[in-house]
């Protein structure tokens, strides 16, 4: 039996995901309650928002130790999306000063390369290319469209052993799906990014 | 990379009905029911890349029928959706927020309440807002109007410069009310001069009328996303062919199988 928990600290689109996973034929809960997280098979971190208010969210509800904790426990799959990828980095750049986040993947999230012709936020579906070893890739082909909407990306990585990275191009190439060991984020919004979306989903759900 | 070009429908809704609007004239076409069984509207929404909602009521807004409409609509909708129309409250953005919005849309009260663009992107992030705005040209100029197009605020080129209104603005929707309805195609001016002037990305609408029109339009450099609010004209399948028929003309469009082969 899936116990999956949509995680809410007041920032993002929590419907849209609850109605994702609706249509895949699974019940989710939408909690903060402690209980309930830690009793969870899969937990999505939604995201939709400041990274600085997002931070001060979690430690309100005390869900940044909670997140932590869970994910040095391998039973529970946890998937943040969006600045719920991002909040699992070290840091953020976001509002000008730099603000920590919860330190699950190693690096930091900076403003996206721009220009006059790849303006911000960046806005669309765009190609994820998904590592090869990744149970995400597609059968037929590695590039699939996923929405994005965003003005901050995570760093390129430097020393994080095991994990899996897949990139997208905006101006530059950017990291835009994460995975190590029961972690997984992604920059785009499975939730908005019609039937490539809610497959992606799937995959996840029947980790 | 550029991503995908776009295509966003538009449904202007008034009071219980969805309608039609031509130079901001309404005529009501059917209510939630039509649009989900005679319209059949999620095979509709399968075939764009977002999905705008406006309440474009004259009379007195009901935001709570309204907020019912969106939280059915939101329901079996996996692309992008932005709600706008009458919002003048960080409470009214939250409402819809929480009726399944994943963006909301400002147009009058982006200049009768100044703050509130920036109070919704101190909470929600400036990507979850979009300013909307409605484009009569003059002669050769492009001037701004508000109220459902009967306020005159300014020059839309002078609005493009400023930074103190646009720094808590994700994208712009721009619709021209001289083309809106007619079926006539774009204002290529228009875009010419936000191709030129805006930092913001922009949704371009207001004139597409038949499936070559979408082609024609996403053909051009200068436009990545397109609105289409004209619903009787793309009923059924034309959506699903104008995709097909801008990818054989070399328009980049994102691709997704059909929801029945989910795996």
């Amino acid at each position: 039996m899936k116990k999956i928990v949509i995680i809410d600290y007041g920032m993002g689109n929590l419907h849209s995901i609850s109605s994702a996973i609706r249509r895949l034929g699974y019940c989710s809960k939408i909690s903060f309650s402690e209980d309930e997280i830690l009793d969870s098979s899969h937990i999505i971190l939604p995201g939709v928002g400041e990274f600085r208010k997002a931070m001060t969210n979690l430690k309100i509800r005390s869900l940044d130790k909670l997140i932590i904790n869970i994910s040095k426990n391998q039973k529970t799959k946890i998937l943040g999306i969006c600045l719920g990828m991002q909040i699992l980095c070290q840091s953020s750049e976001e509002g000008n000063t730099k603000t920590n986040g919860l330190g699950l993947i190693k690096t930091d999230v900076v403003k996206l390369e721009s220009s006059d012709d790849y303006k911000l936020p960046h806005i669309g579906f765009n190609e994820v290319c998904f590592p090869k070893e990744s149970i995400f890739k597609n059968k037929v082909s590695i590039k699939k469209d996923f929405y994005f909407i965003h003005s901050f990306c995570l760093k390129e990585l430097t020393k994080d052993n095991n994990s899996l990275i897949g990139y997208s191009e905006y101006k530059n190439r950017f990291i835009s799906f994460y995975q190590k060991d029961n972690l997984f984020a992604t920059q785009f919004h499975p939730e908005k990014s019609q039937s490539n979306g809610l497959s992606f989903l799937k995959l996840f759900l029947e980790l | 990379m550029k991503p995908k070009k776009r295509i966003i429908f538009t449904l202007l809704y008034s009071s219980g009905m969805f309608v039609l609007s031509r130079n901001f004239r309404l005529q009501s076409i059917g209510d939630f029911n039509w649009l989900k069984k005679n319209y059949n509207f999620d095979n509709v929404s399968f075939h764009i890349d977002e999905l705008l909602i406006f309440d474009v009521s004259r009379d007195k807004k009901d935001k709570k029928q309204f907020c019912e409409v969106v939280n059915k609509l939101a329901e079996n909708i996996f692309v992008p959706l932005t709600v706008g129309g009458g919002i003048n409250t960080i409470e009214d953005a939250s409402l819809l927020f929480n009726s399944g919005a994943d963006k909301v849309s400002l147009n009058t009260a982006i200049f009768r309440k100044p703050y509130l663009a920036h109070e919704i992107s101190k909470v929600y992030g400036k990507q979850c807002l979009i300013g909307s705005l409605d484009i009569l040209r003059i002669e050769n100029e492009f001037k701004i109007y508000t109220e459902n197009g009967e306020n005159l605020i300014g020059s839309l080129e002078d609005f493009l410069a400023r930074n103190d209104i646009l720094k808590d603005i994700g994208e712009l929707y721009i619709n021209s009310i001289n083309q809106d309805g007619t079926g006539n195609g774009l204002d290529m001016n228009l875009v010419k001069l936000l191709k030129e002037k805006s930092k913001t990305p922009y949704i371009i609408a207001g004139g597409i009328g038949k499936i070559i029109d979408i082609k024609e339009s996403l053909k051009n450099d200068y436009i990545d996303a397109l609105g289409i609010a004209h619903l009787l004209n793309f009923i059924g399948d034309s959506l699903c062919k104008a995709r097909n028929i801008c990818r054989e003309s070399g328009v980049e469009l994102a691709k997704w199988p059909d929801f029945n082969n989910l795996g």
